[in-house]
């Protein structure tokens, strides 16, 4: 996945989060490699409403063998997992 | 408003909970949601129950076998018996009010078994509140779920004794459930209404889904996107305002 695509992946995954948890935050202002849990005060409900965002919005379906919280620790990391399931 | 148990036809004892009066021109069998989804949901059936007696409508909440108060083994119901469950409420409607119409309203897989028995219990009124299209993406889901909680509490999953999608958040699935859950399809096998029925999306978008805007015009229905959190997954209160209000303008006021 070139720059652009992944930056792209990015913003959406951002504008997810947002929606997905009612935040009163700008999706651009959420930072690639802030912790999201700490800085969004994300606990396993809201967490389980990203892995239904990710369903819902990016057709990723989680296997049990695949799930890892640390894929959403921060954007970086969600795009890096939603773009290896992509692949 | 009366709490009381009725039968199932092989002899189980389901709890209901009955609001409004029994001469009702309409009466509601309100249909929860599955597992820990029906304690999220609980709230706002009540309260949808409380608006419908405001209106001078009747309502029938009630627990699935093996679920709630009512009688029964989680762990060895499926879906055919919750689908029997669903006729022994409607069959319980009709001995208290003969001649009422009868409407379902379900949440999540009570809006499935809904919609799967609304023909043939002679509903006249159907409302759907984030059916469960997909029951496989559901056992799926419910596994992440029992995942994130072992992973942020550092509970290890090997304390299990089966397979994660076997034990939903304490609920141990049968092997019956399973398989009905696992096969459960509605985009594939969409099931027949001969009336128009009133699907509701309730989450963060105000467009409807692709997928559920797809299973609406399958059904020759309107889909109406509600902005709030999806209720069944709270632990913590959420306003069900957008929802009472769609509900009040869509189907009640109509």
């Amino acid at each position: 996945m070139n720059t652009d695509t992944m930056n792209q992946l990015k913003t959406r995954l951002k504008k997810m989060i947002v929606e997905r948890l009612f935040l009163a935050v700008a999706p651009a202002d959420i930072a690639d490699d802030a912790p999201l849990m700490e800085t969004y005060d994300i606990d396993s409900v809201a967490l389980f409403e990203l892995v239904v965002g990710l369903e819902d919005e990016f057709g990723i379906s989680l296997e049990d063998a695949d799930f890892q919280v640390s894929a959403f620790q921060t954007v970086n990391s969600m795009a890096d997992f939603v773009s290896k399931k992509a692949e | 408003m009366q709490a009381f148990f009725f039968p199932t036809g092989d002899a189980l004892r389901l709890f209901g909970v009955w609001r409004g009066v029994e001469a009702a021109r309409r009466v509601w069998v309100l249909c929860p949601p599955f597992a820990e989804e029906e304690k999220s949901a609980r709230r706002v059936l009540t309260l949808i129950a409380q608006e419908l007696e405001k209106r001078g409508e009747s309502s029938l909440l009630f627990s699935f076998r093996g679920t709630g108060d009512s009688e029964g083994d989680f762990a060895a119901a499926n879906l055919t018996a919750w689908r029997e469950d669903l006729r022994a409420a409607r069959d319980e409607v009709k001995k208290r009010a003969p001649h009422a119409e009868i409407a379902l309203l379900g949440v999540r897989l009570g809006a499935t078994l809904a919609l799967l028995e609304a023909e043939s219990l002679g509903a006249q009124t159907l409302v759907l509140i984030e059916p469960l299209l997909s029951g496989r993406s559901f056992l799926m889901q419910q596994s992440a779920k029992k995942q994130i909680r072992a992973q942020l509490t550092g509970e290890a999953e090997a304390k299990s004794d089966h397979s994660p999608s076997d034990d939903l958040d304490g609920w141990k699935l049968g092997a019956g459930m399973k398989t009905e859950l696992s096969t459960l399809d509605l985009k594939r096998e969409m099931p027949s209404f001969s009336r128009k029925a009133h699907i509701f999306q309730v989450g963060p978008r105000a467009e409807v889904a692709p997928p559920l805007q797809h299973f609406a015009d399958g059904l020759n229905s309107q889909a109406r996107a509600v902005v709030m959190p999806p209720f069944w997954n709270l632990i913590d209160y959420s306003d069900p305002a957008p929802l009472l209000d769609g509900l009040k303008s869509e189907v009640f006021d109509g």
